[in-house]
C-alpha cells in the first residue's frame, strides 16, 4: 500500500494542509525543523492506527490540534492490487471515527476492515516501517545484547522490550521466591516458620497426656486432703469436750456460790415486783387525791367570797329600759336644748314683725280684723281707685283720708297692745298651768280677758266716728266711701292704701300663722324637755352615790355607765354562784375518792404485815435479793444443761468438776489447738496444690492451642502453595520466554538475517558480507569481506547504525513477504552518514524503495539534494 | 412396633484445622477453630429438638491423631446433653479416631457407647424395657485399617430392625482407602440400615433393604468441601420403610469465585460485580459464615492498575465490597485489553510466546514442566504436586505475564 495524499484538517500544529503527489519509491518531503514533518508522520500513523487516548498515563505527544477543534483529516493510499481507497478519521474517542471509503463507492466504518487491510500492529508499524535518527542514535549506547534485543525485538513486535531483561527479571523474581537450596528466600522462611510451629504443635499435642497426669495427680491430692480433714475433725471433737468442760466448770463453781448466798437470806414473805409497782401505786393515789382535795376546798373558798362582795343595784335593774330610753334621748336632748334659745328668738321676732304691721294697718280695719281683701273687693278698690283719679279729689280725699287715719291708727295701737297682751297672758298661764302653777295661770287668763274687753271697746268707739264723718262727700267719693264702710274700713283711705292694706293683712295672716306654729314648736319642747329632766331625776335618785350635774345629757351618760356596771356586776355573780355550786359538788366527790385512797393504802400494808413505807420496802428488797440470786443459780443450770446436754448428771458432773482443775484444763486445750494449728497448715498446703492443679487443667479444658496452632499450620501451607505457585509462573513465564526466543531464531531469523546481509552489504559497500548468528549462540556475528567475523559491538558507530538499519530493512522485507506493504518513513536517518555512506545508503534505499514506497523527512538539503539525485521525488508539504 | 427415629452422622473431625485459607485474620481464624465445635452442636441440637431416640456417629469425630484435650471434653459435653434428655448414642471409631487414641481419662456418659474393635458388636435400643432396634458396630483399632470389616457383620437373630454402624470407603480400591468394601457386601449382610462414615458428601447409595447411607462431614474443611454439610434424620420401621432426611448443619462454607471483570474500565465497575457476588452468596450460604477465595479474570483496561498495587489494597478494596464474607484472598489473574489475534497474526514474537504456552498445556509439555516445577514440591513435601488444573492455570498466568512484559495495552 502506498499513500498518495494527506489530508490534514487537524492536528497538531497543522491544519487545512494538503500534501500530494506520494507515489512509490523515495519521496522527499524537506522541510526546515518545527515544520511539521514530524507531526505529519505522527498523522499518517494515527490515521491508519487512531488517535491516542486522552489519558493521563500516556506519555507522548498526542499532537492536540493547537487551534482547538476535533482531530481529523484522510488519507488517500493505493493498495498494491491498485485499487484506490481514503482512508479517514475524527474525533479522539476510542481512537476516532474512521470511515474507509474505496474507489467503487463502498463505504466501511468498521475498524477491523482496516486491520484487516494493514495487518500489522500499531507498535509493529511504529517499531518497524518508522524509523527515526534517535533510534539510531541510541544504539551507541546499548550493549551487546541489547541491541541484537532491539534488534530482534524491531522485529519481534516488542516496544522497545529488552527480552535478556525480561529473562532476567523473571528469573530474579523466581529465585527471590524459592531456590532449592536456598535460605533466605520466601519460602525458605516459611518453611522455617512451618517447622517451628510444627514443634509447638508437638508441645501442644501433649495436652491430653498432661490432662490424664494431672487428673491422677489431684486425685491422690485429694486423698491426702481427706485424711488430713478427718485428723482435724477428730481434734476439734476432743477440743469442743474440754472446752466444755471448761466452761462448765466456772458455771458449777457459779452455782455452788448462789446455794450458800441463799442460805444466808432471813426468812421473809415474798414481795413480787409487782406487788412494789402496786404499792406505789396506791401511794401515788392517795396523794394525789389528798392534793386534789385540798386544792378544791380552796377553790370554793374563793368563789364564795367573790360572790358575797359583789353588790348589785336592784332598782337600776328594774329601771334598765329607761335608762336605756334615755340613753336615746341625749342627742335630741342637746338639739332640743339648744334651739329653744332660737325659737325664743324667732317668736319675738315675730312678734316685733306683727306688732309693727298691725302698727301699720291699725285703725283701717273698723272691726280690726285685719282680713286682706278678696278679688271682688280689689276690683273694687280697682275701679273705684280709677274713677277717683279720674276726678281729681285726690287732695282733698286725702286730707280727709289722713286725719282719719292718724286718728284710726292712735286707735289700731291701743287695740292691738290689747289684743297682745291678751295673748301673751294666755300662753303664759297655759304654761303655768302645766307646771303646775294654777294660780299664776288664773292670774294671767284674768288679766287676758280684761285686755280683750279693752280691745273691743277701742274698736267700737272707731267704727261709731268713721260712720258720723262720712256725709257729705261726692259721689266717687260717696260711693268710694260706702264702698269702704261697707267693708268695714276707715273711710279715709284711699284705693292704693286700701290695697296696701289688704296686703299688709296678707303678711299679717302669714305672720300669725307662722307666730303660732312656733309657738306650738316652742311649747312642745320646752315640755319634753322638762319631762326629760324629771326622768332623769328620778333614776338619779336611785344612785345616790353618783354626782350629777346641770347637764341633763351627761347625767343621763352617767346613768347609763352606771347601769352597764350594774349589769355586768350582775352576770359576774351569776357565774360566781354557778361556779361555786359546782365547786362544792367536786368537793364532795374528791372527798369520797380521798377516803377511799386512803382505805386502800392502810388495807394493803395490812396485807405484808407492815406498818408503814419503810417497813414495806425493807421487805420488798430482801425479796428481790433472793430472786435474784434464784436467777443465777438457773443460768447455771441451764448453761450446764446446754453444755452437756438434758442427761446431765449434777452428781456426776460434780465429781468430774471437782477434781479438774482450771490448770490442767487449760493445758489440754492449748495442746489440741496447737495440734490442730498444724493440720491447717498442711491442709493449707495441699488445698494450694489442688488449686494450681485444677488451675492448670481450667487452662488445658479451655486451651485450644493446639488447633489454633494446627490452623496456623495449614494457613502456612497454604502461603507456601500460593508461593510455590507464584515460582512455578515465573519459572514457566521463563521456559516460554526461552522457547519462544529459541523458535524465533530458528524459524524467523534466518530470513530476516538474509534479507538484512544484502541490504548490509549495500549499505557498507561490500564491506560487510554477512550477519549471522550461530545457533548455539545468542551472539550476532557480522562477517567482513575478508571472511572474518566481527562482533557487533565492535563496530563503528555509524557501522552499527547501518546495521540496525539493515536488520530493519531485512524485517520489512520478511515481513512483506507475507502480507500487504506499507509505507516505510525515515526521519532523518541519513544526517550523520559520511558522504560515501551516503551514496551506497541512498544507493541501497532505492533498491529497496522499488518495490515499496519510502517517505524520507529531512530538514537537510544536502540529503534531499543527493535523493532527488538518485532519482527521488520531492512532495511539498 | 412403633418406628425408631434417629440422627446419623460422621466425619465431625472436631478440631479439624480448615485447609487451603491463607488469610491471617485473626476474626477468621477464630470462626475457622470454632467451625466443627458448632456444626456438631447443631447435630445434638437437632437431635434433641426432634427427641430422637438415639444417636449413630460413624467414624471420625475427632481429625487427628493428635490428641486434642478440647475435642473430647467438647464431645463429653455434647454427649452428656443427650444423656440429659435420656438420648443414647453409638460410636464407631474411624482412621482419624482410632480406638487406640481414645482417651481414658475422659469419661463419657454411659449412654455413649462405643464399639471396640476386633469382632462386630450388637446392642439392642430400648426404651421404656421395650426392645426397639440393633445397631452393630465395629472401631477401628488403628488408623490404617486395610482389611474388609463389612464383611465381618452378619444380620442378628431378633426381628427388631437391624442397623449396622461402620467407617469404611465403599467402593474404593486405591492404596489409600480405608477398611474398603463393595456395596454388594452390605447388600448381602441383611441389615435394613447402613450408617456409615468417611466420605464427606451426603450420598444415599441404596434407599432400601438395605438403605445404605453416607450422611458426609458436618462441616466442610478445605475449599474442595463445597455445598451443604450436615446430617441424616432416619425414621426406620419394622416394616422397613425408612424416611431419610438430610439436614444442613455446616456453619461455614467455602467458595472459590472467579468474577470476570473483562470489560471494566473504571474500579466501581469492579466493586458492582463484587457488590453483586457478595449477595449471591449470602443467598446461596443461607446465614452461614462465607470463606471466599475471589479470582479476578478477564482482559480490562485495569490490568496494569490491578498488577501494580498491593496486594493488602487490592485485598481491602475486595473486603469492602464484600461484606458478607470473609476474603481468604484475592488473587489477580486478569490481562491487559491486548488484541490476541492481532498479535497472533502479526506474526511477530509475541506470537510465538502464545504458540509455546499453548504446547506446553500439552501432555508432554505439562509433564516436562511438572518435573522443573517438582523441585518446589520436594522441598516441602506438605505443599504437595501441583495438580494438572493448577499447572493449567500457572501457564495462562504465565502466559499473561509475558504478554504484560512484552506488549502494551492495544489502544484501539
Amino acid at each position: 500500500m502506498i499513500i498518495k495524499a494527506i489530508f490534514i484538517d487537524n492536528y497538531g500544529t497543522l491544519s487545512d494542509r494538503r500534501t500530494e503527489g506520494l507515489g512509490r519509491g523515495i519521496n522527499v518531503l524537506f522541510g526546515p525543523n518545527e515544520h511539521g514533518k514530524t507531526t505529519l508522520f505522527e498523522f499518517v500513523r494515527r490515521i491508519l492506527f487512531g488517535f491516542p487516548p486522552k489519558s493521563k498515563k500516556n506519555d507522548f505527544n498526542r499532537y492536540e490540534p493547537v487551534d482547538g477543534g476535533i482531530p481529523g483529516g484522510r488519507l488517500v493510499c493505493e493498495l498494491d492490487n491498485g485499487e484506490e481507497l481514503t482512508i479517514e478519521r475524527k474525533k479522539w474517542s476510542k481512537g476516532g471515527e474512521v470511515l474507509i471509503t474505496w474507489q467503487d463507492g463502498r463505504v466501511s466504518r468498521n475498524p477491523d476492515d482496516l486491520k484487516s487491510i494493514l495487518r500489522a500492529g500499531k507498535i509493529f508499524y511504529h517499531n518497524v516501517y518508522a524509523v527515526s535518527i534517535e533510534e539510531l542514535y541510541s544504539t551507541e549506547s546499548l550493549s551487546g545484547d541489547d541491541i541484537k534485543s532491539r534488534i530482534y525485538g524491531a522485529g519481534m513486535d516488542i516496544d522497545g522490550v529488552s527480552l535478556a531483561a525480561v529473562k532476567k527479571q523473571l528469573t530474579s523474581s523466581a529465585e527471590d521466591i524459592f531456590k532449592p537450596r536456598g535460605q533466605n528466600q520466601v519460602f525458605a522462611n516459611l518453611k522455617k516458620q512451618l517447622a517451628e510451629l510444627d514443634r509447638e504443635i508437638e508441645a501442644a499435642g501433649s495436652s491430653l497426656e498432661k490432662y490424664e497426669e494431672l487428673t491422677d495427680c489431684r486425685a491422690g491430692l485429694l486423698a491426702e486432703l481427706d485424711e488430713l480433714r478427718e485428723r482435724r475433725k477428730n481434734y476439734g471433737i476432743e477440743l469442743r469436750d474440754w472446752e466444755r468442760k471448761r466452761e462448765a466448770s466456772g458455771e458449777y463453781h457459779k452455782l455452788e456460790a448462789c446455794r450458800k448466798e441463799m442460805k444466808e437470806l432471813p426468812a421473809l414473805a415474798h414481795i413480787a415486783p409487782e406487788d412494789l409497782e402496786e404499792f406505789q401505786s396506791i401511794k401515788f393515789n392517795l396523794e394525789q387525791s389528798a392534793s386534789k382535795l385540798q386544792q378544791q376546798e380552796v377553790e370554793c373558798h374563793k368563789l364564795e367570797t367573790a360572790v358575797n362582795n359583789l353588790e348589785i343595784n336592784i332598782g337600776l335593774l328594774k329601771n334598765a329600759s329607761e335608762v336605756q330610753a334615755l340613753q336615746g334621748c341625749i342627742e335630741r336632748f342637746r338639739a332640743e336644748h339648744s334651739a329653744m334659745h332660737h325659737r325664743s328668738k324667732k317668736l319675738e321676732q315675730l312678734d316685733a314683725e306683727t306688732m309693727k304691721v298691725k302698727q301699720d294697718i291699725s285703725g283701717i280695719a273698723l272691726n280690726g280684723d285685719f282680713a286682706p281683701l278678696n278679688l271682688e273687693q280689689r276690683n273694687a278698690v280697682e275701679f273705684f281707685r280709677q274713677r277717683l283719679e279720674q276726678e281729681k279729689q285726690t287732695e282733698n280725699v286725702e286730707l280727709l283720708l289722713k286725719k282719719r287715719a292718724d286718728t284710726n291708727l292712735n286707735r289700731k295701737i291701743f287695740f292691738r297692745i290689747s289684743i297682745a297682751v291678751c295673748l301673751i297672758a294666755v300662753v303664759a298661764g297655759t304654761v303655768f298651768f302645766f307646771n303646775s302653777l294654777p294660780a299664776n295661770a288664773y292670774t294671767l287668763w284674768v288679766l287676758a280677758f280684761i285686755a280683750v274687753v279693752a280691745a273691743l271697746i277701742s274698736g267700737a268707739v272707731g267704727s261709731g266716728e268713721n260712720d258720723s264723718s262720712g256725709q257729705g262727700a261726692d259721689s266717687s267719693k260717696q260711693d268710694w266711701l260706702h264702698w269702704l264702710q261697707e267693708n268695714g274700713l276707715k273711710n279715709d283711705l284711699l284705693p292704693a292704701a286700701v290695697l296696701e292694706y289688704s296686703e299688709h293683712c296678707e303678711q299679717l295672716s302669714q305672720l300669725e300663722q307662722e307666730h303660732l306654729e312656733k309657738r306650738r314648736e316652742f311649747d312642745n319642747a320646752v315640755t319634753w324637755l322638762d319631762e326629760v329632766e324629771k326622768r332623769v331625776i328620778a333614776i338619779a335618785a336611785l344612785l345616790p352615790e353618783k354626782q350629777f350635774s346641770q347637764d341633763i345629757p351627761s347625767n343621763i351618760s352617767v346613768i347609763a355607765l352606771a347601769a352597764r356596771e350594774n349589769d355586768e356586776s350582775k352576770r359576774e355573780k351569776n357565774s360566781l354562784e354557778k361556779r361555786l355550786k359546782e365547786a362544792l359538788e367536786t368537793l364532795n366527790l374528791d372527798q369520797k375518792v380521798n377516803k377511799s385512797a386512803v382505805d386502800n393504802y392502810h388495807a394493803f400494808l395490812d396485807k405484808f404485815s407492815a406498818a408503814s413505807d419503810d417497813e414495806f420496802k425493807q421487805a420488798y428488797q430482801a425479796s428481790r435479793k433472793r430472786d435474784e440470786i434464784n436467777d443465777r443459780k438457773q443460768r447455771c443450770l441451764e448453761r450446764l444443761q446446754e453444755i452437756f446436754g438434758s442427761e446431765w448428771d449434777d452428781i456426776e458432773l460434780s465429781n468430774i468438776l471437782k477434781n479438774l482443775t482450771s490448770d490442767v484444763i487449760e493445758n489440754r486445750i492449748a495442746e489440741l489447738q496447737t495440734e490442730i494449728n498444724e493440720l491447717n497448715s498442711q491442709i493449707d498446703v495441699q488445698n494450694t496444690k489442688n488449686g494450681s492443679i485444677q488451675t492448670e487443667l481450667d487452662s488445658l479444658v479451655s486451651s485450644d492451642r493446639l488447633i489454633q496452632l494446627r490452623n496456623e499450620r495449614e494457613r502456612l501451607i497454604q502461603q507456601m502453595r500460593d508461593a510455590a505457585s507464584q515460582w512455578a509462573v515465573f519459572v514457566t513465564a521463563g521456559t516460554v520466554l526461552q522457547k519462544a526466543v529459541a523458535r524465533y531464531e530458528r524459524e524467523k531469523q534466518p530470513e530476516v538475517l538474509r534479507q538484512a546481509s544484502g541490504i548490509f552489504r549495500n549499505f557498507t559497500d561490500n564491506r560487510y558480507l554477512e550477519i549471522s548468528k550461530p545457533l548455539e549462540s545468542d551472539e550476532l556475528q557480522i562477517k567482513t569481506a575478508a571472511m572474518a567475523s566481527k562482533d557487533v559491538a565492535k563496530l563503528s558507530r555509524g557501522t552499527r547504525e547501518q546495521l540496525y538499519l539493515a536488520m530493519r530493512l531485512g524485517l520489512i522485507e520478511q515481513y512483506e513477504q507475507q502480507s500487504e506493504a506499507l509505507p516505510v518513513v525515515f526521519d532523518d536517518i541519513l544526517v550523520n552518514f559520511d558522504q560515501q555512506r551516503l551514496h551506497t545508503a541512498v544507493s541501497a534505499l532505492n533498491k529497496f524503495a522499488k518495490k515499496r514506497q519510502v517517505i524520507m523527512l529531512t530538514c537537510h538539503k544536502f540529503v534531499r539534494d543527493i535523493l532527488l539525485k538518485h532519482g527521488a521525488s520531492e512532495v511539498t508539504f | 412396633m412403633r418406628p425408631v427415629r434417629f440422627v446419623h452422622c460422621s466425619d465431625i473431625h472436631l478440631g479439624c484445622s480448615f485447609k487451603g485459607v491463607a488469610s491471617a485474620d485473626a476474626g477468621l481464624a477464630g470462626k475457622l477453630v470454632d467451625a466443627t465445635y458448632e456444626a456438631f452442636a447443631a447435630i445434638i441440637d437437632l437431635a434433641i429438638d426432634k427427641n430422637v431416640d438415639f444417636v449413630l456417629i460413624a467414624g471420625d469425630l475427632f481429625d487427628d491423631e493428635d490428641r486434642s484435650l478440647k475435642s473430647r471434653l467438647f464431645l463429653r459435653d455434647q454427649l452428656l446433653r443427650l444423656d440429659a434428655r435420656r438420648i443414647s448414642s453409638y460410636i464407631v471409631c474411624g482412621n482419624h479416631d482410632p480406638l487406640d487414641n481414645w482417651s481414658k481419662t475422659v469419661k463419657l456418659p454411659d449412654s455413649a457407647h462405643v464399639f471396640e474393635s476386633g469382632e462386630p458388636q450388637t446392642v439392642i435400643f430400648e426404651k421404656a424395657g421395650d426392645p426397639l432396634a440393633s445397631i452393630t458396630g465395629i472401631s477401628f483399632p488403628t488408623a490404617s485399617i486395610k482389611k474388609n470389616l463389612a464383611k465381618k457383620f452378619s444380620r442378628p437373630a431378633d426381628k427388631l430392625p437391624a442397623i449396622a454402624l461402620l467407617h469404611t470407603d465403599v467402593g474404593s480400591l486405591g492404596r489409600k482407602s480405608y477398611a474398603p468394601c463393595q456395596l454388594k457386601d452390605l447388600e448381602n449382610t441383611g441389615f435394613d440400615y447402613w450408617a456409615i462414615g468417611h466420605v464427606h458428601t451426603f450420598n444415599i447409595l441404596k434407599k432400601a433393604t438395605p438403605a445404605v447411607v453416607y450422611p458426609g462431614c458436618s462441616q466442610g474443611t478445605s475449599p474442595r468441601e463445597t455445598g451443604a454439610k450436615g446430617c441424616c434424620l432416619v425414621e426406620l420401621n419394622s416394616d422397613n420403610e425408612i424416611d431419610i432426611q438430610f439436614v444442613a448443619v455446616d456453619k461455614m462454607r467455602y467458595y472459590q469465585e472467579c468474577v470476570d471483570i473483562s470489560g471494566c474500565s473504571e474500579i466501581s465497575e469492579i466493586q458492582q460485580k463484587l457488590g453483586a457476588l457478595d449477595s449471591l452468596l449470602q443467598e446461596k450460604a443461607e446465614g452461614r459464615n462465607i470463606i471466599l477465595r475471589l479470582s479476578l479474570t478477564g482482559r480490562t483496561a485495569l490490568h496494569r492498575e490491578l498488577k501494580e498495587a498491593a496486594c493488602d489494597e487490592i485485598f481491602e478494596l475486595a473486603a469492602s465490597c464484600l461484606p458478607g464474607c470473609n476474603l481468604d484472598r484475592v488473587i489477580v489473574d486478569t490481562g491487559s485489553l491486548i488484541d490476541r489475534d492481532s498479535l497472533i497474526s502479526s506474526g511477530g514474537f509475541p506470537a510465538e510466546v502464545l504458540e509455546e504456552s499453548g504446547k506446553l498445556l500439552a501432555d508432554d509439555g505439562i509433564k516436562e514442566l511438572k518435573r522443573t516445577l517438582s523441585a518446589v514440591s520436594r522441598n516441602c513435601r506438605d505443599i504437595g504436586e501441583f495438580s494438572d488444573d493448577e499447572m493449567g492455570q500457572i501457564v495462562q498466568q504465565a502466559e499473561t505475564m509475558l504478554l504484560d512484559y512484552l506488549v502494551g495495552e492495544t489502544e484501539n
